[in-house]
């Protein structure tokens, strides 16, 4: 099957939205299907400006074809458009320049879309707003599968979007509350539609070798011995979770950990603040672990530590070290890190704003969600239970294990993108 | 004989003594399997919603229940907002008023049973010839009178049937409109509602971000304020006041940007400090040992840069070599240096421009470290997309392809 995934932007970069999703989709689904993406040069999402090369190229076995922004938006022109679509009556001229203002508006892109539309089994779209999806959608609707990854904002009220949503043949979401808000908000129910999400990778549980079984194996008792006293060793010290990463930063009390960008308007200004207020009412050493980049001031104060930037693997580490994850983001869908820190059994805390962190905490029984700061300390302090933590991590596990693997995930995205190829 | 087993003694051969995982224990360990079949029972004893519920329960016993006017009429309407909620509209309901409202007008009148025009004859009607001969003899009333009006009233029904189909038209017109209005208020009413539970959660989160800003705020006057215990030592009496600007390295605690000329006293001072404390640091760490400088931000750091280390408390177990590489890239990247160094030491040695004057601590120089801190964090928040930096983009600033929720292209 060869797919065509339509996306504003596309790289390594871009770790939230729908460029983000796109990518991770694209990576797994090319390991069994013929990926395309089809994309623009552009790399900052305000000014659409062309920074990456034209042309195609091989990214983790996706075929990445980039075509010129050709037309950049006047931001004045858009804003005054949006508040007088906002404020007055609108009608759908006005809705569709909003849309082109929006950007990106590549005429490559949808002339390529047009001419070779043919050669593709399915036509995925990636985000509502942009006009490659809302031009993109008319090229060939009934091959096209639409992930709209939406969050409430102000131009969701556009008329324009329920056209939208409803000309292409299957809806996918990343969430279920992105699924309500179009039902709801939007007032639409595509004929297909369906809960993809996205898929996690559980770390190995052991990192030991592990040899395949043998048929003849007669285990001594001299074996056996050897076997308990290592097993003994192991589960005292190397056993622990998240060992590497305790040692590594000389963490051996108990600490909350948050991974992602250390930025305001995105919950962490008022996770900083919010723990303050734990921490001053404790007297044991329960620590705030930053780890990521670091683009805002963070306070001075004796339990915070910055763990700074880690690659994947150790990423997992620390999530499988801390005691409890913090999730403050606001808009994030996708809930990457959560469902990385469900996947290796660490209980979570997420901002109650975000509604797909809390339909996570609540399907998986995994973690508790705060809507202020009482709610915040107060989950924190049930949070220092052990065995509560325990559960809740086993928990999550089996969450990550039947709902977010990636099998799972794909196996979802197949079956949506069947209600295409019928 | 297979090269892995050795008959002789039963045994695995020597590379297949390693640790055994839980699956080759076979079932000497049963207790491996307890857990797996009490995680149902765990799993179904653990609500999340219920522990949240308990600790909204335990915030308002310790608040006290204070309900607003607003929050009892919410009570009030409870019912009415529980058919309006959004989350809470049966999925039939708009299907319902849809297809009542679809429902092909019925507008055709009823038709009456037979021939409405009654006749004299019908009164006299029978079956048999006889009999209908003998009512019309033995008739006493005139007939005709009760034909008119059987008749009049045919027609009068005639008319309310018309009527009735032309009110029914009008009511199915009347219903469509009002499912169309219906929706709309359902919608708009759904779409309120959600960015009612938006908007709160955004109120909430301001109140945080305004409280964040106003301890950064005090942290950032404390530090302004409070003399630094390093800089009441007694210098050494051989160590010239006005040391020439041209002897020290003209670079700054960070090395990023000269000192103002307008501080000779202060800005070799900071520099040498600045990079004596840093080496020592360094040093620090990797012998493992405690710091040698205290938990108060030196000078020639600024309020911003100050803040940004909360490795300076003197913890000699805070970070490691590693750790600390990135945090002193990322501190580097941080702090904002668009002031001179603080200016305690000012007050303490008066620099010879401002000689003579007024020096204290609450009447700084012209240059306010305080001013020039609020800009640098005041910008540094405007602008979140781009990280605090206001020297040139360095790897920090720039998307970085480590970045932990983004991976590498190969």
């Amino acid at each position: 099957v060869k797919f065509a995934f339509i996306t504003p932007r596309y790289g390594a970069e871009f770790s939230h939205g729908a460029e983000h999703a796109c990518r991770l989709l694209a990576e797994q689904i090319a390991k069994r299907h013929d990926v395309e993406v089809l994309t623009t040069t552009a790399r900052d999402a305000a000014q659409w400006k062309n920074e990456y090369s034209e042309g195609s190229d091989r990214v983790r076995g996706a075929l990445v074809r980039r075509f010129a922004v050709s037309t950049m938006p006047d931001r004045s022109v858009m804003s005054d458009l949006a508040r007088r679509l906002r404020e007055g009556p609108r009608c759908r001229t006005d809705e569709l320049n909003w849309v082109r203002q929006f950007g990106p508006w590549s005429s490559g892109l949808l002339e390529h879309l047009k001419r070779q539309h043919r050669s593709y089994d399915a036509l995925v779209f990636f985000g509502l707003l942009h006009p490659l999806t809302v031009n993109g959608l008319e090229v060939a609707p009934e091959r096209s599968v639409l992930f709209p990854h939406v969050t409430l904002r102000p131009e969701l009220r556009f008329d324009l979007w329920a056209e939208v949503l409803t000309s292409p043949r299957a809806v996918g979401y990343f969430s279920n509350c992105e699924r309500r808000l179009v039902h709801s908000y939007v007032g639409v129910v595509p004929q297909f539609e369906e809960t993809i999400g996205i898929g996690v990778d559980p770390p190995p549980q052991q990192s030991y070798p592990r040899h395949q079984q043998d048929p003849a194996d007669v285990i001594t008792a001299e074996d056996e011995a050897a076997s308990e006293e290592e097993s003994s060793l192991d589960e005292s010290y190397l056993g622990g979770r998240g060992i590497p990463f305790r040692r590594r930063h000389r963490l051996y009390d108990n600490f909350a950990l948050f991974g992602g960008r250390v930025e305001p308007g995105h919950g962490c200004e008022e996770m900083l603040e919010y723990f303050d207020s734990f921490a001053n009412g404790r007297t044991d050493d329960m620590r705030l672990v930053l780890m990521g980049v670091k683009m805002m001031t963070v306070p001075d104060a004796p339990y915070l530590r910055l763990a700074g930037v880690l690659p994947d693997r150790e990423r997992m580490t620390a999530y499988e070290a801390a005691t409890i994850t913090i999730a403050p983001g606001v808009d994030d869908l996708l809930s990457q890190s959560l469902l990385e820190s469900l996947a290796v059994g660490t209980p979570v805390l997420a901002n109650a704003a975000n509604e797909a962190a809390v339909e996570h905490c609540r399907r998986a029984n995994a973690g508790l969600y705060y809507a202020n700061r009482d709610e915040f300390v107060g989950a924190l302090n049930v949070l220092q239970t052990p065995a509560l933590r325990e559960r809740m991590g086993e928990n999550g596990r089996r969450y990550i294990r039947n709902h977010h693997q990636w099998d799972a995930v794909l196996g979802r995205f197949e079956r949506l993108v069947g209600r295409v190829r019928r | 004989m297979s090269p892995d087993q050795n008959q002789q003694h039963q045994r695995r051969p020597h590379y297949h003594r390693g640790r055994r995982g839980p699956d080759r224990r076979g079932d000497r360990r049963p207790q491996q399997q307890q857990p797996q079949q009490s995680d149902n029972s765990n799993r179904d004893q653990l609500d999340v919603e219920q522990i949240m519920r308990e600790i909204r329960s335990r915030i308002s016993e310790k608040h006290g229940i204070d309900l607003s006017t607003q929050q009892i009429q919410e009570l009030a309407a409870r019912r009415l907002e529980a058919i309006l909620d959004p989350r809470a509209i049966k999925p039939s309901l708009m299907d319902e008023l849809r297809r009542a409202a679809g429902l092909p007008v019925d507008t055709a009148p009823a038709e009456p049973e037979g021939d409405d025009a009654a006749d004299e004859s019908a009164l006299y009607a029978s079956k048999s010839g006889f009999l209908n001969s003998l009512r019309r003899i033995f008739s006493l009333l005139n007939p005709k009178a009760i034909v008119d009006a059987l008749n009049a009233q045919s027609r009068r029904t005639k008319a309310v049937a018309a009527r009735e189909a032309e009110l029914r038209k009008r009511q199915t017109e009347w219903n469509a409109l009002h499912f169309e209005v219906l929706r709309r208020l359902v919608t708009d009413i759904a779409r309120v509602e959600i960015d009612n539970q938006h908007l709160a959660h955004r109120v909430e989160s301001l109140q945080a971000r305004v409280d964040f800003n106003e301890r950064r705020v005090r942290s950032l006057e404390h530090s302004h304020t409070q003399p630094q215990p390093q800089q009441h030592q007694p210098k050494p009496a051989s160590r010239p006041v006005d040391v020439p600007a041209a002897s020290a390295p003209q670079v700054s605690a960070r090395g990023d940007e000269a000192p103002s000329s307008d501080h000779p006293v202060s800005s070799p001072d900071a520099s040498q400090e600045g990079t004596r404390r840093r080496r020592r640091r360094r040093r620090g760490r990797r012998s493992g040992g405690p710091r040698e400088f205290a938990g108060a931000p030196a000078s020639g750091m600024t309020g911003s840069g100050a803040l940004d280390q909360p490795d300076q408390s003197g913890d000699p177990e805070e970070f490691t070599d590693d750790e600390a590489a990135v945090d002193d890239l990322v501190d580097d990247a941080s702090i904002t240096v668009t002031e001179p160094p603080v200016t305690e030491t000012a007050a303490f040695e008066p620099p010879p421009s401002v000689f003579g004057q007024p020096s204290s601590l609450s009447e700084p120089p012209p240059a306010a470290p305080e001013e020039h801190v609020g800009v640098a964090d005041t910008e540094a928040d405007a602008a979140p997309a781009s990280p605090e930096v206001s020297s040139p983009p360095e790897p920090i600033a720039t998307p970085d392809p480590s970045d932990p929720l983004t991976r590498e292209q190969p």
